[in-house]
């Protein structure tokens, strides 16, 4: 069996913020999560705004330092290493905002050969800059594109800029941090294919993170879905899609819209009160039994763990005890 | 929100103790330590310590007796002589404040309503000049116009109208700059969208533009009126040596000439504390003007961020 | 081929697309000529007295008069002038060095660093500069070198302010984590991407400094506050000819057209300045 590129233990993330009344506010972004990435597989995150997925991406990576936990990257602990350098170029990340990843005042050609340059890949410049075309040309951009700035390109133009970067030393490891949700649909789409296209052709790992379950079905091997820092809910992207288990996983696949009217109305939808949305998170119980429409006595007292409903379709909820 | 004044206000004396230690510790590493005697008492208290027990002498005597020192060369306390100059000058700042903002926002106002037009483009080229001529120049300009020329105005302070050209200088040195900033903040707001929409409801456009739009355009203003007060006081000060009034100025221009380290000192911390207390005005008018903050506000809660200051 | 709109030579091309910045740059320019290199072909020095000809008119030999010691006004000018915006921009070139580099770690760094670097910076701003300066003045002493440390030290707050605001605004960031993630260190992060992205905000700071330091440097020679005759400088020119304010207001207005034209054109140019670096706005 192979090792598996990415394995996770018990993470934990914990921010303590000083609100403006003067209140300190602990929040654990990351609460005791573990989860695997195998070879050329790619594991979606799915969650709304403020579930933590996107700490949690830069935990892994160590951009933001994890408090507790063991990261495991092809069976090594990254997570006690002093110097990351090196493992940088096994593990890459790509950015949300197109715009805002790239420096403004840099010509593309310099972002991307930056990695290249910090590592001292190529023996001089007049290789780094074949390097780079030929980076740019496997995103889908021209050669001449290099030396424009990154204010002169479209959105998507700007995110294969980032994923020229990211890859341009040779990962295993990408994480996707909510890679298209700041394109034009036209551009997502493009992207999303672009993105498989490089991992079945260099057998990249991915951590897709994104707010969107269907971009995360369209992609994924397997499904996590976050709420509040932990895990609800984990397993093949089409068993989860067809059979989610979770209500919160519910609810967020009836939001989407279901082209064909038949199919439309007759699917159940699980709607969750408005009121509810704002309530704070209980500190026993469930965190989700605020919003929860199948809430019984018992989600308020304990919080229910992950267990395995059905064959590597794992879920946290007390109506599969 | 009672709690955030109660701490900003027992947070001045603090605050004006940690600039004065600021203060002297820059004065005395300008000048040199061995031979160095910052303050001079009537008992000679402190004199040959190290800087920082100097330092400790002096807010001692400040905090307790009130007592700034005498001037080295009469003997004599200055605590009551300043007091009477800064007196004088503060009344000045407080009239040249009100006049300040009852010129500059109006102006203000007047170009934001009327953005592009020539009248603005006026008040802009005319707001850039003034605010690129030092004080003493704009004196110099009305002692030439009005005086010189026209013989309206006496330089000799005999009554209440003499006082036209000194505060004119002041205010004109300062009016610039609130006349920018309202200029901006009133084109920020009255760009926003939630105007159009006011307009677009049938408010009549006046009465949109003096409750709804100034309503929030004066935040930023309220945000500098503490760095406001520091240039009208620094007016003062260059108008005070100009028209030889009994202000700070005067008997600031003395001491330096005479290198009386303490007058000078004493005058730092006044000004400080004004400036401090200043602060806190502007915060209370601020949470006034702006109640949204209101509710965020506590104990606990460091110095209000306010906009931008200074250039606009 | 590489396009040649880097956003140097778009700042430049707006910048003198506008007349008005042209005009005040030529203005400054010629400023500087004439006070830094004139003085070299000057026939009388700033210190020539002759009671003989004092507060003549215009003449051939005095092309702007002489003033009450008989000393050519030319010359007063344009050495004054030299000393004027020569103390004026040391001063500013060490605001601008302490100021930005507490301002650049302050902001990058933060932590405790900042802290104590805040308080400090902001004690010293809650004194208006003008004060701060006659304050610092006072502990110098007389003497035309240490004028520059008073100026310079009343400048220093605004620096650091601004340029620690610049620093925190860039490293905020995606790029910076970018960089960060792709193996830079701090001080990689900081020469890469840091620098060339508060630089903008850096330089116009210089020139609003400039204009600032150059009014309260001519205050205080007025005030007479460090700088003893028969020094020239503008403000102490005017001091000068005050007293035949109406009689000769040629002697008070030739320093206070200098100080006005300088300030103006450079009010102008920070302007000018601001517009054509402001970086990811829209294409221009």
């Amino acid at each position: 069996m192979a090792e598996n590129v990415i394995q996770v233990e018990h993470l934990s993330k914990t921010f303590s913020a000083v609100a403006s009344d003067g209140r300190r506010r602990l929040l654990r972004a990351v609460d005791d999560v573990s989860f695997a990435v195998g070879e050329g597989e790619t594991l979606g995150l799915v969650g709304e705004s403020g579930c933590g997925k996107t700490t949690l991406g830069r935990s892994v990576l160590r951009l933001t330092e994890p408090d507790s936990g063991r990261i495991l990257f092809r069976g090594a602990d990254i997570k006690k290493l002093r110097d990351m350098r090196p493992m940088r170029r096994k593990m890459q990340i790509i950015f949300q905002n197109p715009a805002g990843s790239l420096d403004p005042r840099t010509r593309v050609g310099d972002i991307v050969a930056e990695g290249l340059e910090l590592h001292r890949i190529g023996a001089n410049r007049a290789e780094r800059r074949g390097m780079v075309r030929d980076l740019l040309e496997l995103v889908g951009l021209t050669a001449e594109i290099a030396g424009r700035y990154p204010r002169e390109l479209s959105g998507g133009q700007q995110q294969r800029v980032g994923i020229a970067r990211a890859l341009a030393l040779d990962p295993e490891f990408v994480v996707c941090d909510e890679a298209v949700s700041a394109l034009d649909l036209s551009y997502q789409g493009q992207i999303i294919n672009l993105l498989e296209q490089l991992r079945d052709r260099r057998g990249l790992s991915y951590l897709f993170i994104s707010h969107d379950v269907s971009v995360v079905r369209h992609i994924s091997h397997r499904i996590a879905v976050m709420y509040l820092g932990r895990f609800v809910e984990t397993g093949g992207a089409d068993e989860v899609a067809q059979h989610p288990a979770h209500p919160y996983t519910r609810s967020l696949l009836s939001a989407v819209p279901i082209p064909d009217p038949e199919l439309a109305k007759a699917r159940e939808r699980t709607v969750i009160p408005v009121e509810a949305l704002s309530a704070p998170a209980p500190d026993r119980g469930c965190r989700f039994s605020v919003r929860c429409p199948s809430c019984t006595a018992r989600c308020l007292e304990a919080a229910p763990e992950l267990r395995e409903i059905a064959p590597e379709h794992f879920c946290a909820c007390h109506l599969y005890d | 929100m009672l709690g955030y004044f109660v701490k900003r206000v027992l947070l001045i004396i603090p605050t004006v103790i940690v600039v004065t230690l600021v203060i002297f510790l820059l004065m005395a590493s300008l000048t040199g330590t061995d031979t160095f005697r910052m303050v001079t008492y009537a008992d000679d208290a402190g004199t040959g310590n190290s800087v920082l027990s100097q330092f400790f002498v002096y807010i001692w005597h400040v905090l307790t007796k009130f007592d700034f020192g005498v001037d080295p060369s009469t003997r004599r306390p200055i605590t009551n002589e300043l007091l009477r100059h800064y007196g004088f000058t503060m009344r000045m700042t407080g009239a040249a404040l009100l006049l300040t903002l009852l010129i500059g926002v109006p102006a203000g106002i007047f170009a934001a309503v009327r953005r592009g037009s020539a009248g603005d483009r006026a008040v802009s080229a005319v707001t850039m000049v003034i605010s690129a001529v030092p004080s003493f120049c704009i004196a110099f300009g009305f002692v030439m116009f009005f005086a010189v020329k026209l013989r309206w105005l006496n330089v000799l302070m005999m009554d209440k109208t003499d006082y036209i050209m000194p505060m004119g200088t002041i205010v004109l040195s300062v009016v610039a700059s609130i006349t920018r900033i309202t200029r901006t903040a009133m084109c920020e707001v009255l760009d926003k969208q939630y105007v159009t929409a006011m307009r677009s409801l049938g408010l009549r456009n006046r009465s949109v533009v003096y409750r709804h739009a100034l309503k929030n355009a004066l935040v930023p203003i309220v945000s500098v009126i503490s760095s406001i007060v520091g240039y009208l006081i620094c007016g003062c000060i260059v108008v005070d040596r100009f028209f030889s009034l009994p202000g700070l100025g005067m008997y600031l221009a003395n001491a330096i000439r005479s290198r009386t380290t303490n007058t000078v000192l004493a005058a730092a911390i006044f000004i400080s504390f004004t400036m401090c207390c200043v602060g806190v005005l502007a915060d209370a008018v601020y949470l006034i003007v702006n109640p949204a903050m209101r509710e965020n506000v506590s104990w606990r809660s460091g110095r209000l961020a306010r906009g931008k200051e200074g250039r606009a | 081929m590489k396009n040649e709109k880097s956003p140097r030579s778009r700042a430049v091309r707006i910048f003198f697309s506008d007349p008005w910045s042209v005009a005040a740059t030529a203005v400054l320019l010629l400023l500087v000529l004439a006070c830094f290199v004139l003085p070299f072909f000057l026939k009388y020095s700033y210190l020539d007295t002759d009671f003989t000809i004092k507060l003549q008119g215009p003449s051939a030999e005095h092309p702007l008069g002489t003033d009450l010691l008989g000393r050519d006004m030319v010359a007063r000018l344009a050495y004054g002038g030299r000393f004027t915006l020569g103390i004026t921009a040391l001063a500013t070139v060490i605001a601008a060095v302490i100021g930005g580099v507490l301002g650049l770690l302050s902001g990058y760094w933060g932590g405790r660093l900042d802290f104590y670097v805040m308080r400090v910076v902001d004690a010293l701003s809650s004194i208006p500069s003008l004060f701060l300066a006659i304050v610092m003045e006072c502990a110098l002493g007389w003497g035309q070198g240490n004028f520059v440390y008073g100026l310079a030290i009343a400048a220093i707050a605004p620096f650091a302010k601004i340029v620690r605001a610049a620093a925190l605004d860039v490293a905020g960031n995606e790029y910076i984590e970018a960089s960060r993630a792709l193996g830079a260190s701090g001080l990689q992060v900081m020469r890469r991407h840091v620098l060339h992205n508060v630089l903008p905000v850096f330089i116009i700071q210089i020139v609003n400094c400039l204009a600032d330091t150059l009014i309260i440097c001519t205050i205080l020679g007025y005030m007479q506050v460090g700088i003893n005759p028969p020094t020239p400088e503008w403000g102490n020119l005017f001091h000068l000819g005050k007293d035949y304010i109406r009689s000769i207001p040629r002697l008070t207005f030739l320093p206070v057209a200098a100080i006005v034209l300088t300030t103006v054109s450079l009010n102008i140019v920070g302007n000018g300045l601001r517009d054509s670096l402001s970086t990811t706005g829209g294409d221009r």
